[in-house]
């Protein structure tokens, strides 16, 4: 089958700059708007800039800002300068570290369902809300985004989930374990 | 075989669609639309199958999943068995066959049971064919009764989707109550699903000729079913099933078939429902009496759903048995068309020009001929027939309702059935369901139970105007549980799947099984593929009767999912062989596979490469040669999956000296230290290296498979036990791919890389840490090593990490550098005496059995497990330490687990092997293990016993290479 199932289509976006913060909120918020970076206004939420740079805020005491892949170094530095010494705040440069998929169509909801326990649809209701759950067995952020619905997933469940995607929408896929084969068998004594 | 069992006219198949298939090898004709039972008994074939045990001949009972028949194996097209005929939809060219028959349900050698019935009452495996042994009989047993069964190799592999979804209202069953309670809340404007087991919606107005405001009710169906579909956030669902009602209105239901895509098999959704309407109707009962299993029995309302869905009429000269007005209804209907012979009517009190009396016992050895009915003065009368249609009254379906825990189960003396009581708001039972078998009183109760869902939703009640119904009165006769004919042969069935008789109900209560949950597992009633839909009641009854208890004081067997069979490869979706869990890779996964790594798990869903096999190599011999490579050159490997763990801020100190045993306060800036963390209860949980950065930044390692558990751990201390530290914890597993460097020729490698930093011994000694550009590319290198060798773990960005693997591989080439894979590594870590989590930390061991009781701070009052570990070594000091092995056949690799007991004994184990190799630099077997008392007991020999052999191994210290670590601080 070459065409999907559901009418979507599945991208890898790509390589942005990614940064993840974890520490208080009110010293995440003095980090961010010490770096010049968006402060989301709400927890579960996202605020962009017309640069890019964009924070999403995906749980009590994380932040994660990304920016175009060029800017890693100075959104980097920028965000290691805000935090003042000895503040338990943890930066992160996660670039790579996560996988983004950006699904479009009028069958997102249908191929994300397969998936994703929560309730899918209720991305659609507010502007810039996160959802920050698990999707086949993965955690993951589901984002709303202009160009689709973008899903982030750490970049080890790449593959797999690639492949749940795909399956989900009924589009062939190449991201099996292809040779993953079970463990040795259990060594039998010798001699 | 004859034909001419299809009327004319009539039904919901698609006379334009015809269809030919087989059954046991005869050919027959449907229509698209028909099952495979309707189809059979618009052919005329009766017997379908032979019974579960006693390979009696069966035919069509019901109509969809309550019926008790025989099941159907479809050989062609998608080989499947097991099948219900009355849901499973006959296919044009389909082949299908009888299940455990030969050569055919109509001539079946297995029949010759029967002569054996004696033989076979309830709970006979308990009894007979117990010498020499149960087991030798078992597999005859087993090859005669039972179910089908299919090849592995030819069974079809149907595709499926899982779907969440969430919703207001689920609405289970699309009659009359069902419909009704649908197009109210959709008119309301909630969320709305409605799901029915049958490709039409409209229940049982399909079946009874009923007018609704003067019209056919199919009028009033298709209108109201328009308009649900015609509105975005209504679901109508057909050929589905909710077969789960599980805790918080979590609901699953099957789809089979979906309409709305090609190529999909079935979809298995898991609902999450603000309301649930149970409108799933009612399960007319069968009635005891002599031979009430002959093929050409059926229940009434099975035959008024062939009349109306399918324009069969399965008999030309029927006796209706009626204890409720819906088959007196089927009777004028039968009549109207000529095929009524006879109305037995079983309730005194009625007034119609029926027979009043019983039927007492059916005729006919391959399927009824005849049946002799007792009047009410006591007089047999013997009436030919081809069809006896059989109404025992009706069983509300509250199995969802009992399964939600939501419900109260009681008997209703005026219903003559169990009923379920909602005592949650959230629960509606409707209809039939709820013992309101007239359709006005469905519609009603439809309608009340929507407005109060779309009340407590917060939304208007819709208005909907109900129809007003043609039908009469509906009234229900006592019920009747035995026989009053004293039994001189046949048998009186009330579990017709697995062939359980009231006898076999005597003798379970004769033998003290007298609980009915007793009875039904002594006598398997109720466990067939039916689940007792049809009979389980009549059992209950049985059984009061034969204890002269009440029915209330009975009670119920318990009701749990699935309500109807549900494939597994239905429930089981995508998520299934490899996909079953997600795996991991590490961005160096394409290369291991395009260059020959055997990938598999290695702990925490991370897929690992276990060895590169080359041309003629068995895994050990590949195992080997890299491990000879890192032994005598060099060797690199994805470390990537080790867990690593950001921690920022003032408090990190405290927490670190608080996680490990040893200290970390004093672990100057730059430099890395190896730690053990302990549970709450003293045992070791992890090990690993820490790095300190700069005052207030600190990378944490962990094990591979431990890493999650790690993080719990960590953030359970900070969380619960010090909430007042100052740290922030950021899990950096993936954001550092990890090339490892090891060998001799390690630091060769690492010049050939280019450092801009000085990557001397002397500036860069073990556990170390420096950052920099290796090759060009931004780096950060560690000091430590797990294979015993000189060891560089080379850090870089995941996007970078196939760029650096390369360069690396391309500046190792000279020095014959060479990938290497877990198997390797674990051979390389057990020469070196390493620990390993799975292997010598099993969850028994503390640091202190592991040679390690030297890293225990004595300086610091307290860390994690600390207390837990002193008590228990206080209480029994006597404990199984690291020792190392020496099998005395140097040959000899014994599998992990091998027990060590004093002298090879069976009993009495001291310790066992946890790791066992061939040391590529002994050249002979070496183990790690623990024994108890180990370290006193150097030099001794103590013995493996694996199976039947017993092999010697002399103990020795739990190091084989590299004993002053000299080479890997070199």
């Amino acid at each position: 089958m070459t065409s999907p199932r559901y009418p979507v289509t599945i991208v890898r976006a790509l390589l942005t700059a990614r940064f993840e913060l974890v520490g208080d909120r009110s010293a995440l918020i003095a980090a961010l708007t010490a770096a010049g970076l968006p402060v989301p206004a709400t927890p579960l939420s996202a605020a962009s800039r017309a640069d890019g740079r964009r924070t999403a805020w995906c749980g009590p005491r994380r932040m994660i800002v990304t920016a175009d892949i060029a800017e890693r170094a100075r959104v980097g530095t920028a965000l290691h300068a805000a935090v003042p010494i000895g503040m338990a705040v943890a930066v992160a440069d996660i670039t790579g570290a996560t996988a983004t998929f950006v699904l479009d169509g009028s069958g997102v909801e249908a191929v994300l369902a397969q998936g994703f326990a929560h309730d899918v649809s209720l991305l659609s209701a507010t502007a810039n809300r996160l959802i920050v759950t698990d999707g086949w067995g993965v955690a993951a952020i589901l984002e709303r985004l202009a160009g689709g619905t973008a899903i982030t997933v750490d970049a080890s469940f790449v593959d797999y989930f690639e492949h749940m995607l795909r399956t989900a929408a009924g589009l062939p896929t190449a991201s099996m374990p292809g040779v993953m084969r079970a463990p040795p068998p259990p060594i039998r004594i010798t001699g | 075989m004859s034909s001419g069992w299809r009327l004319p006219a009539g039904g919901l198949i698609d006379r334009n669609r015809p269809l030919q298939f087989k059954f046991d090898g005869t050919s027959c004709h449907a229509f698209v639309g028909d099952t495979v039972a309707s189809a059979l008994l618009a052919n005329g074939v009766r017997i379908v199958g032979r019974s579960f045990k006693l390979h009696r001949p069966r035919g069509i009972v019901g109509a969809g999943f309550e019926d008790s028949g025989p099941l159907i194996e479809r050989r062609s097209p998608r080989q499947m068995t097991n099948l219900q005929p009355t849901t499973t939809p006959v296919e044009d060219g389909g082949i299908y066959r009888s299940v455990n028959t030969w050569p055919s349900a109509a001539l079946d050698i297995g029949s010759v049971a029967q002569a054996f019935a004696p033989l076979l009452p309830a709970g006979f495996y308990y009894k007979t064919f117990m010498r020499p042994s149960w087991h030798v009989f078992e597999p005859f047993v087993r090859a005669a009764a039972g179910l089908g069964k299919t090849s592995p190799e030819g069974a079809w592999q149907p595709t499926s989707e899982s779907r969440f979804a969430h919703t207001d209202v689920l609405i289970a069953g699309a009659g009359p109550a069902g419909l009704v309670a649908a197009l109210a809340c959709a008119r309301a404007g909630v969320r709305t699903m409605l799901v029915d087991d049958s490709p039409w919606p409209g229940g049982r107005l399909l079946d009874d000729d009923l007018k609704l405001d003067s019209r056919p009710a199919a009028e009033w169906i298709a209108t109201v079913v328009a308009e649900l579909k015609s509105l975005p956030h209504v679901r109508v669902f057909a050929r589905s099933s909710v077969w789960g009602f599980h805790e918080h209105n979590s609901l699953t239901v099957v789809e089979r078939g979906p309409m709305d895509v090609v190529g999909l098999d079935y979809r298995h959704w898991k609902i999450r429902a603000k309301h649930v309407v149970v409108a799933a109707g009612a399960i007319e009962r069968s009635l005891p009496f002599v031979d009430n299993d002959r093929p050409g029995i059926m229940q009434a309302s099975a035959v008024a759903s062939y009349l109306g869905r399918y324009g069969v009429v399965p008999g030309r000269r029927v006796v209706v048995v009626a204890n409720t007005d819906s088959a007196v209804t089927l009777a004028c209907r039968l009549k109207a068309i000529g095929a009524l012979t006879a109305l037995v009517d079983t309730r005194a009190t009625t007034a119609n020009d029926a027979l009043h009396g019983a039927v007492v016992a059916a005729h006919g050895a391959r399927g009824i001929s005849a049946v002799t009915i007792r009047d009410q003065d006591g007089r047999d009368r013997r009436v030919e027939c081809d069809l006896l249609a059989v109404s025992g009254g009706w069983s509300p379906a509250i199995h969802l309702a009992s399964q939600s825990r939501k419900a109260r189960t009681t008997y209703d003396d005026d219903l003559a059935a169990f009923k379920a009581r909602s005592h949650s708001e959230t629960l509606h039972l409707v209809g039939a369901a709820n013992g309101a078998y007239a359709t006005a009183a469905c519609f009603a109760e439809g309608l009340a139970a929507a407005q109060a869902a779309c009340r407590a939703l917060g939304r208007p009640a819709a208005d909907v105007t109900l129809p007003m119904s043609s039908e009469e009165a509906v009234s229900v006769g006592r019920p009747i549980w035995s026989t009053s004919v004293p039994l001189r042969r046949g048998k009186v069935f009330v579990d017709l799947s697995n062939d359980v008789t009231t006898a076999d109900l005597g003798l379970a209560v004769r033998e003290g099984f007298d609980s009915i949950e007793l009875v039904k597992r002594y006598t398997t009633a109720g466990m067939g593929v039916d689940q007792g839909k049809i009979g389980n009641t009549s059992v209950i009854g049985a059984v009061a009767g034969l204890r002269g208890m009440p029915l209330a004081d009975i009670g119920t067997t318990t009701f749990r999912p699935p309500f109807v069979p549900v494939e597994f490869a239905a429930i089981a979706g995508t998520r299934r062989g490899p996909c079953l869990y997600p795996w991991r890779h590490t961005p160096l996964a394409d290369w291991h596979m395009a260059n020959g790594a055997v990938m598999y798990e290695a702990g925490l869903r991370w897929q690992r490469p276990g060895y590169y096999l080359r041309a003629g190599e068995t895994w050990q011999q590949a195992a080997q040669r890299e491990a000879r490579t890192v032994r005598d050159q060099v060797g690199v490997y994805d470390g990537t999956p080790l867990g690593k763990f950001l921690l920022a801020g003032r408090g990190v100190t405290a927490l670190l000296d608080l996680l490990y045993v040893n200290d970390f306060a004093n672990l100057r800036v730059g430099r890395g230290r190896y730690g053990i963390m302990l549970t709450d209860d003293g045992l070791i949980l992890d090990d690993g290296v820490t790095f300190r950065f700069d005052d207030n930044t600190w990378l944490l390692h962990s094990s591979t498979g431990a890493a999650d558990r790690v993080h719990q751990h960590i953030e359970m201390v900070l969380n619960v036990h010090r909430p007042d530290l100052d740290v922030a914890l950021v899990p950096v597993t993936s954001a550092w791919a990890n090339a490892t460097v090891c060998g001799p020729r390690a630091r060769d490698v690492l010049a050939a890389l280019q450092p801009d930093f000085d990557a001397s011994a002397q500036a860069l000694p073990f556990m170390t840490t420096r950052e920099g550009h290796l090759a060009g590319l931004p780096a950060r290198v560690f000091r430590v090593s797990w294979t015993g060798e000189l060891s560089f773990e080379i850090n870089t960005a995941p996007h970078q990490a196939q760029e650096m693997w390369s360069r690396i591989l391309a500046a190792g080439a000279p020095f014959g550098i060479a990938p290497i894979g877990s198997e390797a590594n674990h051979i390389l870590r057990v020469e070196a005496g390493y620990i390993s989590t799975g292997h010598e930390v099993d969850g028994t061991a503390d640091v202190i059995d592991l040679g390690m009781g030297g890293m225990v701070s004595k300086t610091k009052p307290d860390f994690f497990g600390k207390r837990s570990m002193e008590l228990r070594r206080s209480v029994d000091p006597v404990r199984a330490e690291l020792v190392g092995l020496l099998p005395d056949d140097p040959g000899a690799v014994l599998p992990e687990g091998a027990p060590l007991t004093p002298g090879g004994a069976r009993a009495d184990q001291e310790g066992f092997v946890s790791a066992c190799v061939l040391s590529p630099a002994l050249g002979r077997a070496i183990a790690l293990g623990l024994l108890r008392n180990g370290r006193a007991r150097e030099g001794e020999t103590v013995h493996a016993r694996v199976y039947d052999r017993i092999v010697p191994m002399k103990v020795g210290a739990p190091i084989f290479h590299d004993a002053d670590r000299k080479r890997v601080k070199s």
